[in-house]
């Protein structure tokens, strides 16, 4: 009697329990981040095909453009439950599921985080321009398809930090040694003496081919200073020397001769250490030169070059009294620059570029290279570059006026009123 | 006198006799006491002994390849191994150890086998290998130029530091040198073959990266932006657009396919995709902010198209659950047949069952009404019960192999209704050679009058 009892309670739980509904584990499982966090997940169930409806659990909590087909294409329904989701699969033998979660990622600073804990094996497919800098689990796989890091990761909690779109330390060496090497090429075609920049720059290139970016990089910034500082160097000596010429020419004239033997000697000095490109020296012996020409004196006996002198200051006085007499009264001249038409035949202006013409319109078409320099506050050797590129786009002319560069706008784009 | 009363086998070992006295009691406790204790050390001993060990051997191996999967443990004892990855059971096979209690076997991973880590049981006992395209060394090497990737993050980070005029700390420096080291002891171990550790230096070099550029942004220093990538961002969403249009694309045509009036979801996806097409133009052209604002645009607009898809599901659930209804009656039908042919056999059993069946019959007769009529949810209730009671028939013929028969005829029949050509005599063959086993199974295992009543009420 007791063992019937027993057999009928069997028999009434054994009818309660209800047939395993068909809740499947994926088959297949790809995860596609995007650079703005956004991730996309394809799933693949395989579902039995005695089962009218198949439960399935997705990663994250909210599914974005939730998409269900079944092996054939055509698209199932489904219900969301708490936890699950029940596909009505109706005898379908694969269930696709596709959709977009923003949940699945973090970032913190420039930090991003992937935090997933994968059913099976699954590969992931991080954005274009991602660096891995943490990895909480080896991969089984990695491979890489149209510039994204594809992992295969192993199931189970999975923790993936990277950062997107950041310069790495290559990029940055790299562009620093062009921009060097440019500057160079620019300084040495004004005539600069850019050897040891050059020396400098050739470390830095075989640093950087020894992947030892930071320091390629560092000696490359390095070089950009030092061609900067010989331009500006350069230029200081060579305005210097010109004034130590004028200063020795003004004294020759005046017969201050006493002293000035040793101006020229200086001044060629000076001139000796320009070309072979010791421009500070340089620059020493042309402010010595200068020093030398002012301080000439005139010598005692010469009466005859004096009333030469005279003569001849006469004569040039009288020559000027006669031109100013006869010429007519001076007009001031009013330009104006077509601003318009040249802006719209050379579209490739930067606007730096731009802005710099724009001033020099504002200036009658011409203004010194200092000017823009204090106007606009750029190092001599960028202003530089900005003129010598202003010079080969052929809308300005560049002429040295006692030392001092000016810059004017090509007389075509000029409109005298 | 004394008299035997425990006789005790224990594995492994002789026979154990345990006497003792009729008039003490606390003889009897002592013996009592001593049986236990060891039988408790007797079965630990066993276990012991028993317990096989595995060891599988390589460690990674290539889909198609073989590993070897060894151990030792009691001679000439049957064991179980099952192998398993994340997915499900792959395979399971009995092995036999020899006379020295060893025992191996060469087990081939399959051509297609999933990438992924596969877990060898043999009886309690268990052990790994990973199936993997790439070879531990590519995959060390590979992973070598990720941490050097990073490694590069950290110095850009550093560089940006020195040029926004941020001090470095001599602690981070310390850092972007302990991960160069650990780099270069990789390398080493890499060389020497020794892939595990070069992993964990790897992993090592990672996380002293990972350390500098975490502080160094994090104290006002501020990354220098590849501007080429916007252009990457914006493509990235157009393509996930592409491909989104491309799957209710392809959806749609199915519908149409199957009889569904899509017309006018037709004439807005050729809209979506002229937008794509423009939005992918913008950016060919380098207009990446409008290419931006457009593509943003279109995620709305797909999200609009997803749900004039789903209006259209209500039909084409109706015209699944017509194709499932007649797969269920197949299947009703055939274990119908089944429980006939079986009826000499288990004649109490297939009769309950018969009858279960006809009055399931019935059941889709309704569901095809309801159908028919267009009330497809009451439908799919219907064929959810019949289903239901479909499976604990199955549970009447009692044992895993009776279970197991019947489920695959099931499965079979349900497969006949997709079925055409030589695959439907094929598969109608296969479900009389499983009814056949069935019902040879059946004759083998008669069984007793008890298990003839476990037929759900």
């Amino acid at each position: 009697m007791r063992n019937k009892l027993t057999l009928f309670l069997i028999l009434l739980i054994a009818s309660q329990i209800t047939p395993t509904l068909a809740e499947t584990s994926p088959q297949e499982l790809s995860i596609t981040v995007q650079g703005d966090g956004v991730t996309r997940l394809d799933y693949l169930f395989q579902a039995e095909i005695t089962s009218l409806q198949t439960n399935i659990t997705l990663l994250g909590e909210s599914y974005e453009d939730l998409f269900i087909v079944n092996e054939d294409g055509l698209p199932l329904e489904y219900v969301e439950a708490l936890d699950w989701l029940t596909v009505y699969s109706l005898g379908s033998s694969l269930v696709n599921v596709t959709y977009l979660s923003a949940e699945l990622t973090g970032k913190i600073g420039v930090i991003w985080s992937l935090n997933l804990v994968l059913p099976i094996s699954a590969e992931i497919i991080l954005p274009v321009g991602s660096t891995i800098i943490n990895l909480n689990t080896i991969p089984l796989e990695i491979d890489s398809v149209d510039e994204r890091t594809v992992l295969v990761m192993p199931a189970g909690s999975i923790e993936i930090e990277y950062t997107v779109d950041i310069l790495d330390s290559e990029a940055l060496a790299h562009d620093a040694i062009n921009e060097a090497d440019e500057a160079i090429q620019e300084a040495e075609s004004s005539g600069a003496n850019v050897t040891a920049a050059k020396s400098l720059i050739s470390e830095a290139i075989t640093l950087f081919h020894q992947s030892n970016y930071l320091e390629a990089e560092e000696i490359a910034t390095q070089v950009l200073d030092l061609v900067d500082d010989i331009v500006e160097k350069m230029a200081l000596a060579q305005a210097k020397i010109a004034a130590a010429e004028d200063a020795i020419e003004i004294a020759e004239g005046s017969g201050r001769t006493i002293g000035l033997d040793t101006a020229e000697s200086l001044i060629q000095d000076a001139q000796s250490e320009f070309q072979s490109g010791d421009y500070e020296q340089a620059l020493i012996y042309a402010e010595d030169a200068l020093e030398a020409a002012l301080n000439s004196e005139k010598s005692g006996n010469n009466t005859l070059m004096i009333v030469g002198g005279i003569v001849l200051g006469v004569a040039i006085g009288a020559f000027f009294m006669f031109r100013r007499r006869s010429a007519p009264e001076r007009v001031p001249v009013t330009v104006e620059i077509d601003l318009e038409r040249l802006f719209k035949e050379h579209p490739e202006l930067r606007m730096d570029d731009r802005e710099v013409l724009k001033y020099l319109a504002e200036n009658d078409g011409e203004a010194f290279a200092f000017d823009i320099r204090d106007r606009f506050d750029i190092p001599r050797t960028s202003a530089w570059r900005m003129i010598q590129r202003l010079q080969r786009y052929e809308v300005v002319d560049e002429r040295k006026i006692g030392g001092q560069s000016l810059v004017s706008i090509k007389e075509k784009y000029r409109r005298h009123l | 006198m004394e008299k035997h009363l425990f006789r005790l086998v224990s594995q492994g070992s002789s026979n154990i006799i345990i006497t003792y006295g009729l008039d003490g009691k606390k003889m009897k406790n002592k013996a009592l006491l001593a049986l236990a204790t060891m039988l408790i050390a007797s079965l630990m001993v066993g276990v012991v002994l028993a317990q096989p060990s595995v060891d599988v051997s390589p460690g990674v191996v290539k889909p198609g390849e073989t590993v070897v999967i060894s151990g030792q443990t009691s001679a000439g004892v049957t064991l179980m191994v099952e192998i398993s990855n994340s997915r499900a059971l792959v395979d399971s096979f009995n092995v036999t150890t020899d006379v020295s209690g060893d025992y191996s076997v060469e087990y081939m991973v399959s051509g297609d086998a999933p990438v992924d880590v596969y877990t060898v049981l043999v009886d309690s006992e268990e052990s790994s290998f990973m199936v993997s395209k790439m070879s531990q060394e590519q995959l060390s090497n590979t992973i070598r130029m990720l941490v050097i990737n990073a490694k590069k993050q950290a110095e850009s980070a550093l560089i940006q530091a020195r040029k926004q005029g941020q001090a470095i700390p001599q602690e981070l420096r310390d850092k972007y040198m302990q991960g160069l080291n650990a780099i270069t002891q990789a390398g080493s171990h890499i060389q020497n073959k020794n892939y595990s550790e070069a992993q964990g230096s790897l992993q090592e070099a990672l996380n002293r990266f990972r350390e500098v550029v975490e502080y160094t942004y994090g104290d006002n220093v501020s990354p220098q932006v590849d501007p080429e990538q916007q252009r990457a961002r914006v493509q990235e969403i157009i393509d996930q657009l592409k491909r989104q249009y491309g799957e209710i694309g392809a959806a749609a045509q199915k519908l149409k396919q199957n009889g569904v009036n899509v017309d006018v979801l037709e004439l807005q996806l050729n809209t979506l995709r002229n937008s794509i097409e423009d939005a992918q133009a913008l950016l060919d052209e380098d207009n990446i902010v409008e290419a931006q604002h457009m593509a943003t645009r279109l995620q709305q607009l797909v999200k609009q198209r997803l749900a004039a898809l789903r209006q259209k599901q209500a039909e084409i659930t109706k015209r699944l659950a017509e194709r499932y209804q007649l797969s269920l009656e197949n299947r009703v039908e055939t274990c119908l047949n089944t429980f006939q042919k079986i009826q000499t056999i288990r004649p109490v059993a297939s009769a309950l069952a018969i009858r279960e069946l006809e009055s399931l019959q019935a059941r889709l007769s309704d569901s095809e009404e309801l159908l028919e009529t267009g009330n497809t949810a009451s439908a799919l209730r219907e064929m959810y019960a019949t289903e239901y009671r479909l499976r604990n028939l199955a549970n009447t013929v009692n044992g895993v192999v009776s279970n197991r028969l019947l489920n695959r005829i099931d499965e079979l029949a349900a497969n006949l209704q997709e079925s055409t050509g030589t695959d439907t005599s094929r598969i109608e063959k296969e479900i009389e050679d499983t009814k056949d086993s069935l019902t040879d199974y059946l004759r083998e295992k008669r069984p007793t009058s008890a298990s003839n009543t476990t037929l759900t009420p």
